[in-house]
């Protein structure tokens, strides 16, 4: 260590604008959830608009859009995390095989370009690759564009998840295959004994989170292709606030609903961690 | 024949293997990059041609 430095001063400096940016963007606005118990007007302000207690979940709970909403929702999570959720995975076991170096590079290095482009740019992709097939039905849209999200939620998902996987994956040592190989493992039993094993930190860490997300399925990706499709087959919890809330001025049934969405997120991240735990690996927290 | 990237210890490539390997990569490649190339390909067209046209453009 440099002489005269001083290492906390050095990581107060480090971590103050992080604490910051949490307090002003994510704690701060927490203050806004009262919203969601009140019949709140932006004219009126916080402390002008009447407490009105659970009415707003109440209405939320009766309104039939409200249940189409969280089936669409579900139906999309579950199959964002059927498929993008294994891809990483399958992925970095993939080029991890790779033997050239050259070609495992160039593969990442594709696989992150999607990141670049906005969804508003992505967007009309997968409307046109639809209009190339057959005509689609009224009742084929719904698929469209459950799948479509899917599918472009995992090319969205899978660089980044790689790139832990990889991270994870390269300390272990390659002295556990090599003499894995000395003993008779082929390439497969060397995946299952050696690399699932030593990944399998990543993968539980990786899942909480996404079930923490559970509920949250993209909203500017969904925003963008409901208008072909119509919004029973894409009214998602998150265009639902928008559309209710924002747009609509029903501003506390909107934050009703993103406070549920919040606090199932937080359930399922906690439930996860204690079941990631139980069974025997470290978890999150 | 040894590559020089393969460890002593790591089996010769089997052909099948090789080949899944190689349509399996060819597929992540192709579905990555024809988003990409539609949209700088389209960003360079008129409105008209970005509606009707397919990967290519015609004006």
């Amino acid at each position: 260590m440099p002489h005269g430095v001083d290492v906390i001063a050095v990581e107060r400096d480090v971590e103050d604008p992080g604490m910051l940016y949490f307090l002003a963007f994510h704690y701060l606005p927490l203050a806004g959830v009262s919203i969601a118990f009140m019949d709140y007007s932006p004219f009126l302000g916080l402390s002008g608009s009447t407490w009105t207690g659970l009415d707003n979940f109440a209405k939320l709970f009766n309104d039939p859009e409200f249940v189409s909403t969280v089936r669409n929702t579900l139906i999309i999570s579950f199959l964002q995390i059927a498929f993008a959720f294994p891809a990483p995975i399958l992925l970095a076991l993939l080029l991890n095989s790779l033997l050239s170096e050259r070609m495992k590079r160039t593969v990442q290095t594709v696989v992150y370009l999607p990141h670049f482009l906005s969804w508003a740019v992505r967007e009309p992709w997968p409307i046109c690759s639809s209009s190339w097939g057959s005509a689609v039905s009224r009742d084929g849209e719904r698929r469209d564009v459950q799948d479509s999200a899917d599918l472009t939620g995992d090319l969205e998902g899978r660089g980044v998840g790689d790139d832990h996987l990889l991270r994870r994956h390269s300390p272990i040592p390659t002295q556990l295959y090599e003499s894995a190989a000395v003993d008779g493992a082929g390439s497969l039993r060397r995946i299952w004994h050696i690399t699932l094993p030593g990944i399998l930190p990543v993968m539980v860490l990786l899942l909480i989170l996404k079930l923490g997300d559970v509920l949250s399925v993209g909203f500017e990706q969904i925003l963008l292709q409901q208008p072909s499709v119509g919004a029973e087959a894409a009214q998602v919890l998150d265009t639902f606030v928008y559309f209710r809330g924002v747009l609509g001025g029903d501003w506390g049934i909107g934050a009703a609903a993103g406070l549920l969405k919040g606090a199932i997120g937080t359930l399922m991240i906690v439930a996860a961690n204690r079941m990631a735990r139980r069974a025997g690996s470290e978890g999150l927290f | 024949m040894t590559s020089s990237h393969r460890p002593a210890w790591v089996e010769p490539p089997n052909r099948v293997v090789t080949t899944i390997k190689g349509v399996l990569i060819g597929s992540i490649l192709l579905v990555m990059i024809y988003p990409l190339a539609y949209v700088i390909l389209n960003s360079f067209a008129s409105p008209d041609a970005t509606t009707t046209a397919g990967l290519i453009p015609s004006e």
